[in-house]
C-alpha cells in the first residue's frame, strides 16, 4: 500500500471500524461492498478534505466509489496543486 | 435578566414510518436507525396551520405552570412556513387565537434550524430593552407543506411539531440565563437547503460538510469567550438534523454520548422545535449547571449560546 492508501484506508476504519478493508483488493470495491454506507462515505470524504486542504467537488462524488478511486483522485489534486502526499 | 421559566410543545398525532418506505428508496432498517435515527416522521393534518400548530403548543405549556402566567406583553414566531401566504404575520394570528391583550408585541422571525438560539438572544434583548415582563417565543416550521414525497434527502427526516418557550425576568436564583451568544452565516453556499419553486431541496452533503466543520468551531469559540472547556458543560443539546450528523459533532467535539441526547425517532427533524423539544426534557433536573444549545442549517446559518443558571 502506498502511504495515501495507508491514510485512506485509516479514514475508512474511524469512520467504521468493522469495513472490510483488509487486503488490497478490497481498495477497488465499491464502498457500499466493504461496509461504508453513502453516509459513511460522505464522511470519509470530508475528512479527506480535511487532512489534505482540498475539495472534491459534488460533481465527482458518484465517481469516487472505491478507496482506490479517491485515492487517485486525491494524488491527482496534489499532483495539481504541486504538493506532496 | 431574561429566564427560560418553562417549555410547551405540540408534536401533531400524525405519523409516517420510514420503515415502510424502505422499499421505495431502497434502504436497510439499520440505516433507518443508525444513521438517520428517524424511526418515524410526524405529520400535521391537512386543516392545522402553523399558528394552530402553536397554539397546541400553547395549551402543553398550560399543563406544565404551577403557577399562572402574568399578561403576555410579547409573542414571536420563527417560522419560514407561516399561515396562508405570510401576511398577516402568523405570530399576530397566534396572538388572537390566545385571546392575547392588544398591548402585546408580536413579531415573527425568519430563520430555520439556527432559529431557535437566534430567538433566545431576541427575546432576551427585546424583553430587557422593552422592560417586557412575559414573551412567549414560538418555534413552528411545517415543512409537510413544501416536502416532496419523492425526494428521499428530506423526506425521511423532517417531522412537524412547535414548541413554545415562556420567558421572563428571573424571579430566584437557579433560573436558566443565556449569558453568551455566537451567530455565523454563509449565505452564498444557502442554495444548499432552500425552497425551490414551492419544494424543499437540500444537498445533504454540502450541509453535512458544513455542519461537521463549522459548527464545532463555534462551539469551540463559544466555550472559550466562557472561560469554559468541553468537560465543564453538562450537556450539549444539537439540533436534530440526523442521528449521523448528531454523531459526528459529539466525535468531533470529543464529548461522550451521554452529554449529546437523541430524541429524533419518534418525530423527526422538526427544524428550529428541535432544540426546545429537546432542553423541556432538562428544565427541571438540579443536577444540571450549564448546557450549550446549538442550531445549523438554513442560510447556511448556525448559531450556539451557553445556558447557565442564573445567581
Amino acid at each position: 500500500m502506498t502511504p495515501l492508501q495507508d491514510v485512506i484506508v485509516k479514514i475508512v476504519l474511524e469512520e467504521n471500524a468493522s469495513a472490510a478493508v483488509d487486503a488490497d483488493a478490497d481498495l477497488d470495491r465499491a464502498f457500499s461492498d466493504i461496509g461504508i454506507d453513502s453516509l459513511g462515505a460522505m464522511a470519509v470524504m470530508l475528512k479527506v478534505m480535511e487532512r489534505y486542504d482540498i475539495k472534491i467537488p459534488d460533481s465527482e462524488v458518484d465517481k469516487l466509489r472505491t478507496p482506490n478511486l479517491l485515492a487517485r483522485f486525491v494524488e491527482g489534486e496534489l499532483t495539481r496543486l504541486g504538493r506532496s502526499t | 435578566m431574561i429566564a427560560i421559566r418553562a417549555i410547551g410543545a405540540y408534536v401533531p398525532g400524525g405519523r409516517e414510518s420510514n420503515f415502510a418506505k424502505k422499499q421505495m428508496f431502497a434502504l436497510d432498517d439499520e440505516f433507518i436507525a443508525e444513521k438517520l435515527g428517524v424511526h418515524q416522521v410526524s405529520r400535521k393534518s391537512a386543516e392545522e396551520e402553523t399558528s394552530d400548530l402553536c397554539v397546541k403548543a400553547f395549551l402543553d405549556l398550560k399543563t406544565r405552570l404551577t403557577r399562572s402566567v402574568s399578561e403576555i406583553d410579547c409573542v414571536v414566531v420563527c417560522t419560514q412556513n407561516p399561515d396562508g401566504h405570510g401576511i398577516p404575520h402568523t405570530s399576530a394570528i397566534v396572538q388572537g387565537k390566545l385571546g392575547l391583550s392588544d398591548d402585546c408585541a408580536c413579531f415573527d422571525l425568519s430563520l430555520g434550524c439556527s432559529g431557535y438560539v437566534y430567538g433566545l438572544s431576541v427575546m432576551k434583548s427585546f424583553m430587557q430593552v422593552n422592560d417586557l415582563s412575559t414573551g412567549l417565543f414560538f418555534t413552528a416550521d411545517p415543512y409537510s407543506k413544501i416536502l416532496d414525497p419523492q425526494d428521499k434527502n428530506t423526506v425521511l427526516l423532517f417531522g412537524d411539531a412547535a414548541a413554545v418557550t415562556l420567558l421572563e425576568p428571573a424571579a430566584r436564583p437557579g433560573a436558566w440565563v443565556a449569558p453568551l451568544f455566537r451567530f455565523c452565516t454563509r449565505g452564498k453556499d444557502g442554495g444548499a437547503l432552500e425552497n425551490r419553486n414551492g419544494a424543499l431541496r437540500m444537498n445533504g452533503r454540502a450541509v453535512f460538510n458544513f455542519s461537521a466543520t463549522d459548527v464545532p468551531i463555534q462551539i469551540r469559540a463559544l466555550l472559550q469567550e466562557a472561560g469554559l472547556g468541553v468537560n465543564d458543560i453538562d450537556l450539549f443539546l444539537l439540533h436534530q438534523g440526523s442521528k449521523f450528523i448528531v454523531d459526528q459533532l459529539r466525535k468531533r467535539l470529543d464529548v461522550p454520548s451521554d452529554r449529546v441526547p437523541i430524541n429524533l425517532a419518534g418525530q423527526g427533524n422538526t427544524v428550529s422545535s428541535s432544540l426546545p423539544l429537546l432542553l423541556r426534557d432538562y428544565l427541571d433536573d438540579p443536577q444540571l449547571r450549564r448546557i450549550v444549545l446549538s442550531g445549523f442549517g438554513v442560510g447556511l446559518s448556525w448559531a450556539s449560546c451557553l445556558l447557565t443558571r442564573s445567581t
